[in-house]
């Protein structure tokens, strides 16, 4: 699955947020970094078609603005920051909306199983008649992001999904995205703050300034100690490891 | 699987104690939900019983089983006061507390807000003024005017609120934040001409006013019945077809627009549907408001958010609430008829607040 925006520019009223992205993703982490208002969750609801900008989304050759609501659900899944709900909906009922566009009253049994089967896989199955407002962040999020899976999307849009999390869950869910995107030739996006996590875990980093691609590449070639200093504002240590990822040490506001 | 979170190991689940699998657990706790909702349908027929056999006339309970067991059966006093003056208030009363309990449940979650109700929308208030405003200028002493008239007014600018907030919301893209302002804002106007319509009237048609506003089943007909129940039957299936949509809305519009919903157009026509329950039930009983605002968070607590239940159950516990509440309006000055508002939230604040107080866990 290939997913390209072309020359994409939003505003909200007349401010714009976007000034002409372009960007590119294929199966494997993307990450996309930048300062709070540089236009991350902007464009992760573009690639979605949550909103209409101009310029192009292309999903494997067609224009995410042509296709239907359903055949656009079914190939990209996308999962706000803000996951907080008060619904009295348990997990299993949760991860079962996913198949909002098909459940009658009474849901199918291959349906039902086939939760079953994806809430095993993802480790949630003890939680299943647990209400989804008595569960951590952490697992809200993993439960959202089952429930995004339940419909095996081809692309997973995610922002800012480890913002609750503590330093070990953040590596459990990134590392288990990065399984999710080699086991099923998944394409994920996701807008992080954290460039240690983004470095560690990420194929492709884009880096986002003011509504515009600051740099994007291999981690080690776009977080260099420059970069940071100018889209951040941050004076940082940058060393690169054995794995050629970058290290990075944040030492003081420039 | 080495890379999941771990969960609360302190908290037991329900699967490490039943030891079914998770969409066995599933379907018993639905089995569970339908026997919940089979039962709180028979006490709401027991609630109909009582309801039938209350009232000043000294009917024995043998007499009102006797006279409903042979609804054609004659003309006499008991078949009078049980066929054509209890049965239609009861079932008047079942009805609108159906009516207003859905519209609560649907107002709760289109606009994603358990302090939402079906006046949200500025319905009440709408319905108020369109009555007071044809008690004051329109009836006069005519019987037209008093059982056509004025229900026809309230109904009239019942619609009207809803639709002007219908419009503002529209303008503002369906955003929830509009839709309660709007209401709010249309609860102040409407409330203000009631308060001016009190200041020009009569001393009469104030009393007529006040008891208005009250609430009260009392000029329930057998016509009356049919509208309202019309109005359930037109509205009923098509919040049933939306069901999954409608609990996917409470998981927030970015998550149901993802989900491939449309979460702007499905809004706007929960909220024609809510108004048009709304002022139907209003039109006929008066401002009983408490009904639309309690049933749902009871139902909730009860059965969850999947709409299969939630819906039925708010509908089930609404007609529950007023029925019990014209019973006791007809038992707390023997001989008169208190005011059906008064009455529900004499019943309903005690009952719901100890619910919130008990800390209730879930009946599933």
């Amino acid at each position: 699955m290939i997913l390209d925006a072309t020359d994409v520019t939003f505003s909200y009223r007349s401010q714009p947020v976007l000034r002409g992205v372009d960007f590119h993703a294929e199966s494997g982490l993307t990450v996309l970094l930048g300062p709070n208002g540089a236009g991350k969750s902007t464009l992760l609801k573009c690639l979605c078609g949550l909103l209409s900008p101009e310029g192009r989304v292309v999903l494997d050759g067609r224009d995410i603005a042509t296709l239907s609501t359903d055949e656009r659900s079914n190939l990209v899944s996308y999962l706000p920051q803000d996951l907080s709900t008060g619904a009295c909906l348990t997990v299993f009922e949760s991860v079962l909306i996913g198949y909002v566009h098909r459940l009658g009253w009474r849901p199918r049994a291959a349906d039902l199983h086939q939760v079953e089967s994806l809430l095993e896989k993802m480790g949630l199955a003890d939680l299943s008649q647990r209400m989804i407002t008595e569960l951590s962040g952490g697992q809200r999020q993993m439960v959202a992001i089952t429930q995004s899976l339940v419909r095996d999307p081809r692309v997973l849009l995610l922002d800012e999904p480890t913002s609750n999390l503590d330093i070990e869950h953040q590596f459990h869910l990134c590392g288990l995205l990065r399984r999710l995107c080699t086991e099923r030739s998944l394409c994920v996006v996701m807008a992080l703050h954290d460039l240690q996590v983004a470095s560690r875990f990420a194929d492709t980093i884009y880096v986002l300034k003011d509504g515009l691609v600051d740099g994007a590449g291999p981690p080690a070639s776009v977080l260099t100690r420059e970069r940071i200093a100018s889209v951040y504002n941050v004076v940082a240590e940058v060393n690169i490891a054995a794995d050629n990822r970058p290290l990075i040490t944040p030492l003081a506001v420039r | 699987m080495s890379d999941t979170l771990q969960r609360d190991d302190t908290i037991a689940t329900p699967i490490a104690i039943t030891g079914l699998s998770p969409s066995d657990s599933y379907r018993r706790h639905s089995r569970r939900r339908l026997l919940f909702l089979v039962a709180a349908i028979g006490v709401v027929l027991v609630s109909l019983m009582v309801d039938l056999i209350t009232g000043p006339a000294s009917l024995s309970i043998a007499e009102v089983f006797h006279t409903l067991l042979s609804p054609w059966g004659g003309s006499g006093r008991e078949h009078v006061i049980v066929w054509m003056l209890r049965m239609p208030t009861a079932l008047l009363a079942l009805l609108v507390g159906a009516a207003l309990g859905v519209a609560g449940a649907e107002m709760q979650t289109i606009l994603n807000n358990p302090l939402a109700s079906p006046y949200t929308l500025g319905v009440s208030s709408g319905a108020c003024f369109g009555a007071a405003l044809a008690l004051v200028f329109g009836t006069g002493a005519s019987l037209v005017g008093s059982t056509v008239l004025v229900p026809l007014a309230a109904f009239g600018f019942a619609m009207l609120s809803s639709a002007t907030v219908y419009g503002i919301a529209r303008v503002k893209g369906g955003s929830t934040e509009s839709i309660v302002l709007g209401g709010v804002a249309l609860h102040f106007l409407f409330s203000a001409g009631v308060a001016f319509l009190k200041f020009v009237s009569s001393e009469d048609q104030l009393a007529a006013i006040v008891f208005w506003i009250f609430g009260s089943l009392q000029g329930a007909t057998w016509p009356k019945l049919m509208l309202v129940s019309a109005c359930l039957l037109v509205t009923l299936p098509v919040l049933a077809l939306d069901a999954w949509k409608l609990t996917a809305l409470r998981l927030g519009d970015d998550r149901a627009n993802s989900l491939g919903l449309d979460v702007r157009t499905l809004r706007r026509r929960i909220l024609l549907i809510v108004s048009l329950l709304t002022a139907t039930a209003v039109c006929f009983v008066g401002a009983v408001g408490f009904v639309g605002l309690v049933a749902p968070h009871i139902a909730r607590m009860s059965v969850g958010e999947d709409q299969r239940y939630f819906l039925p159950l708010s509908a089930i516990l609404g007609a529950l609430l007023l029925s019990c509440a014209s019973i006791v309006s007809k038992c707390i000055i023997p001989g008169t008829v208190f005011p059906l508002g008064v009455a529900t939230a004499f019943i309903g604040v005690p009952f719901f607040i100890s619910l919130i107080l008990g800390g209730r866990s879930r009946f599933w």
